[in-house]
Order: C-alpha cells, then structure tokens, then sequence
C-alpha cells in the first residue's frame, strides 16, 4: 500500500478540500520538491509501522514532527534533529525546546500540526488516539506508527528511523551501544542472586508491570525476578493482598509515585528515574540504575 | 409572537455569529483576511485546510450536536413533564457510553475510525428500545412515569457495565473512555458533520410538526386527550425523535452535558412554553451555546484543549441562575 507521495506535499490537502468542499476544482500538479533535498545514496526505503501498513520513504523528509517523546530523542541521537519541526508538550530538552509545540502527543493540536507542514509524522500507534491518523491519512500526510512495549521495540524502532532518515550506520551504532550496555549489566549481575521484584505504578487497587514489557525486560537485565510475571496483560491493577502476600524482596517504584505505605511494611520500596519508564535509548542508563539498586554489592 | 420573531433574528445572527468566531480563532493566529481567503477557496492550502477542513466541520457539529440537545432536553421536559428531564435521563447515553467502551475494551476501534460512532449509536438505541418495551403497557400506552423510573434504572445498568470494563481493562483503554464520555467535538470532519446532519434535521423538523400536541401534552395527558391529541402517537413520536437526535450526538461528539438541560429552559424564561417557539429557539440557543463553548474549550490551555462539558457547566450554570433570578422578579 503506497500511498505516501512525498513529492507532493501539498496535493493532498488541496484534492481534500476540493472534493469537499468545492467540488470539480483539479489539483495542479504543483509542490514539487528541489532535487537536492535527496541525497544521492538513499534508495527508496519501505518501513511496515506497528500498525502493520508498509510506508514508503524515496527519500529522507525533510520535515519530521514526532508526537513520541522517545522518538524525538532518538532522532536527535541519529543526527537527525535538524529534521525536526515542532515538538510535544513532552519535549523539554534544550535541543528541542525552542521548537513550536503542538500540545499531547495523544490528539495533538492539528491546526498546529498542519502548520508545520511535516512530510512525517511519528505517532504512537492504538485506540488512545483514534482521531490523527486518520486526518492524517485523509492529507496525504506520511506517518509512522510506534508501539514501544519492549525493548526489541525500541531496536526496531532506532533502525526505522536510522532507515527513513538515511542514517542506518548511526541507528546500527545506537542500537550496539544499547546492547553493549544491557550486556555489560547482564554480565555484572549474571553471578548475583536474583532478587523478587514488583514495578509499582501507582493507583488504587495499584498497578504492576506485567511481562512482555520493556520495565519486565529491564527487570530481567538488572538481575531481578519480575513477581508478576503471571500478569495476564502487560500492566494492570492487582489487590493489595495479593501485592503483600506475594513473595517479594523489593517494590520499585518511579519518582514521585505514591504506594500504598502497607507495601512498606514487607519490603523495602525504592524510586529510580524517569529514564525506567521510557522506552527510548536511555534504556541502557536505567538498566545500570536498577541493577544498582537490585545488586549493590556488585558495584562496591 | 413578536417577542419569539425578535428573539428568533436575534439567536440566528448569534449562531451566525458563533460560527463566524469559531472559524476565525483557533490555535493558530490566522487573520480574518486569510479567513474569508479560505472560505472563497483561495490562498495557502494548508490555511485553507485548518479553516475548510478542520474549524468549519467544528463548527457545524456544534451547531448540530448543541441544537439537537438542546430540542431533545425541551421534548423530554415536555414529554416527561419533569424540569429535571434532559437528553440523556432515559439511559441514551449509558447505553452509548457502554457500547463505547465495550469496542475499546475489545480493541475494535483499530477497525476504522466509524467504529466508536457506530457502536455507541448502537447502544444507545439498544437503551431506547429496552426502555420503550419495558414502558409500554400491554394495551401499548407508554406510561410516561415508567418510562423515567425504566430510563433511570437501565441507565444505572449501563454505568455498571462501564464500570465491569474499566476493572478489566488496560489503563490506556480506561483513560480513552474517560475522555470519550467527558465529550468533545475533536473528531468532526465532513463526514461526520454529514451523518449528524441526516438524523438531527429530519427528527428536529418532526419534534417541531409536534409543537401543538406537546403544548397540550405538558399540561396533561387526559386534557391532551380531550382537546382531541392522539396522546400515544404522539408521545411514541417524540420520544423517538428526540432519543434519536441524542443517540446521533452521543455518536459523534460523546457525552456532553448541560445544554440539554439549561439552555430549553433559559429559553422559556424568555419567550414561554409553547413548543411552536420553544423548540426551534431552543436550537438555535443550543448551537451557538455550545460553538461558542468549543472556541472556549479549544483556546484557553491551547494547544491542548479543556473538556467541553467543563466549559458548558462553568458558563450556562452562572447564566441559567442569573435568569432564573431575573424571572422571579
């Protein structure tokens, strides 16, 4: 299913419009891009997105917008930030700040988004956000679908992106880099007990992490056990019994969480960064972090 | 009638002019220049898309959704005969609202984006026909008591069933029930403006053809009787038009409150209670009410938005008070 044209950016809109509103008004073959913009080794590239539709790129757009804060961070890594065109209300780190926000990632402002004139659009896929891909689609606008539930993911993702944006060797590096460092975790802990651990989100009845998850994949790296590992969705509320009869050694919860205080009462509860929840690049960083807190001995 | 004909220019130039602001302001600073531009077709293609493409459908759902509840919310009064009746006491918006969550919850929405809609329209004639049977007699007269008390109680079944889904449900699916059923006119485009219009027009003009019958309704149903209405058509008849109306808007905005109920009434205040007035004045009301509480809830916190049903309840509970106050006088 091709139906990406980027050498028409603005057709789309215009046959949208036509055909509404105006009916038989034709749409001049016009927006055609400089020759330039597409360097002479990128091929035609063909991404299938989480949403299982295959997108194809004959060239790197030149003007992105990621509604995926993770995202956004990545192409930045990748080299690619020039690319970037606006920003979530998410979006807070200095490289980025500057640009224009279109508000949530989930419904973005689309007066905004359409404004920024972006040749793609990053967006997380799923019924959180019914509305932009389908105005999207209905502008000829290309966008891509991202799912990050694990960590294999964030790899497909970093390569996509690498891909789209003609910057294969530096996602390939991005993603050794992330592997080296889940490795060397991995290695630091692989003689360690492994400690019973439940990643707390919050919430009355409070939420766990379930497997299949990049927090259960992270667990694993550090060294730990996930304790709802029986979970039978990805995360999901559990009764306060069942958190406090469970076998337990450590509640791990993020920053600024607030756990019912019982949970304290069995088990030590410990906060680590913002990084363990975001399934980008700094997976590496946050694996280190909880394998600090699970193994201290291992870093003395 | 002198008072419903000024009445009645002065609400149609308020939703012109409604419609006019919610066109010209938006997230992104447009002039009214670029505006009139887009509207003759001309200019940049993509100004013309956020006015053309995304501002007017807005506007025109508005016009819709906010006229329809409104309409609905005086047929119920009238039907019910209770000042507390709106669109949504009979469970229509229970019956949407499970409905919609149920698609959620079961990831079907990945279906297409006429999923949601379809389903909450679904459920919401689900609880009209459970609530018409269970209120028709056996000589098929419909009690209009039993059709209250049969709303009220379907319509707690419906909350429970929500509830059920939320408990077994995935946060994200929680939180996009949570904003579907706080309503909002986000997901307007043409298509949808269409659809609203092809159930809110025909039943509106119906609802109106039944101004005379109502009027005799609201006084009671044996007076109706006498003065020779044929009370159970009737009552069948605008029960049915105004729960369709609201099932469309349930459908393509989610739930949103307070038209319904404040603005039929503020405009009685105004010019009385006959329905030949009260019903079409209450739409137009009812439209630019809520247009201009979408511009409200597009633009304080841009570029995100407020949930409507805040804007509506923060400014038609002042404005209803103030003219309850004025009519004690």
């Amino acid at each position: 299913m091709h139906r990406i044209r980027l050498r028409h950016p603005t057709r789309a809109p215009l046959l949208l419009l036509a055909s509404v509103t105006l009916g038989a008004c034709g749409s001049s073959g016009s927006g055609q891009r400089d020759e330039r913009d597409a360097p002479p080794s990128a091929a035609p590239v063909v991404i299938t997105d989480a949403s299982g539709r295959a997108v194809r790129f004959d060239h790197p757009p030149a003007r992105v917008l990621s509604l995926v804060p993770t995202v956004t961070q990545m192409l930045v890594e990748l080299g690619a930030g020039d690319a970037l065109v606006g920003r979530t209300d998410y979006d807070t780190f200095a490289v980025v700040r500057g640009l224009p926000s279109v508000g949530g990632g989930l419904r973005p402002d689309l007066e905004r988004l359409l404004t920024l004139r972006p040749e793609l659009v990053i967006r997380f896929e799923g019924a959180q956000d019914p509305v932009t891909g389908v105005a999207l689609d209905e502008r000829g606008i290309p966008h891509i679908a991202v799912q990050p539930d694990r960590i294999e993911d964030v790899r497909t993702i970093v390569r996509q992106m690498g891909q789209i944006m003609g910057r294969s060797e530096a996602a390939d590096a991005l993603v050794a880099d992330l592997d080296r460092q889940l490795e060397d975790v991995r290695a630091l802990v692989a003689r360690a007990e492994r400690p019973r651990v439940a990643y707390v989100l919050g919430g009355t009845p409070p939420w766990v992490a379930g497997p299949g998850t990049f927090i259960a994949d992270l667990l694993d790296a550090a060294g730990g056990e996930n304790v709802f590992a029986d979970l039978d969705r990805l995360y999901g509320p559990v009764s306060l019994e069942e958190l406090v009869t469970r076998d337990v050694t450590l509640f791990v919860v993020g920053r600024g969480t607030v756990v019912n205080p019982r949970l304290g009462d069995r088990a030590p509860v410990v906060e680590v960064s913002q990084d363990v929840e975001s399934p980008g690049t700094g997976l590496g960083r946050a694996a280190l972090e909880l394998a600090r807190l699970l193994h201290p001995d291992a870093f003395r | 009638m002198t008072r419903s004909r000024t009445t009645a220019a002065a609400l149609i130039l308020a939703v012109a002019a409604a419609v006019f602001i919610a066109v010209r302001f938006g997230s992104v600073a447009l002039s009214t220049g670029d505006v009139l531009d887009a509207l003759k077709g001309r200019g940049d293609p993509v100004k013309r898309d956020i006015v053309v493409g995304l501002r007017l459908p807005r506007a025109l759902l508005g016009v819709l959704v906010g006229g329809g509840l409104a309409m609905a919310g005086a047929t119920f009064q009238a039907l019910l005969r209770n000042p507390l009746a709106e669109p949504y006491i009979l469970g229509i918006s229970g019956g949407a609202a499970a409905a919609a969550v149920t698609v959620l919850a079961l990831g079907l929405v990945s279906a297409g984006s006429w999923v949601l809609p379809a389903a909450a329209f679904g459920g919401a004639l689900l609880a009209i026909l459970l609530v018409f049977r269970v209120a028709s007699a056996a000589d098929r007269s419909l009690d209009v008591r039993v059709l209250l008390l049969a709303g009220v109680v379907v319509g707690a079944f419906f909350s429970a069933m929500i509830a059920l889904w939320f408990a077994l449900s995935e946060a994200s699916t929680v939180r996009n029930a949570v904003l579907w059923m706080m309503g909002s006119l986000a997901g307007a485009d043409w298509r949808v403006v269409v659809t609203a219009a092809a159930y809110t027009l025909p039943a509106g003009i119906a609802l109106i053809a039944l101004a005379r019958p109502l009027d005799l309704l609201a006084i009671g149903e044996d007076t109706a009787t006498y003065l020779g209405a044929n009370v159970e058509q009737v009552k069948r008849l605008a029960f049915g038009m105004a729960s369709l109306i609201t099932a469309a808007g349930v459908a393509m905005a989610g739930v949103i409150g307070f038209v319904g109920l404040i603005v039929p009434h503020a405009v009685r205040l105004v010019v009385g209670s006959g329905h030949r007035a009260l019903l079409p004045l209450s739409f137009l009301a009812g439209s630019a009410f809520l247009v201009l509480a979408d511009v409200v809830a597009r633009l304080v916190i841009a570029p995100s938005e407020i949930p409507i049903g805040v804007v509506t309840a923060f400014a038609g509970v002042p404005l209803f008070l103030v003219l309850l106050r004025a009519s004690l006088r």
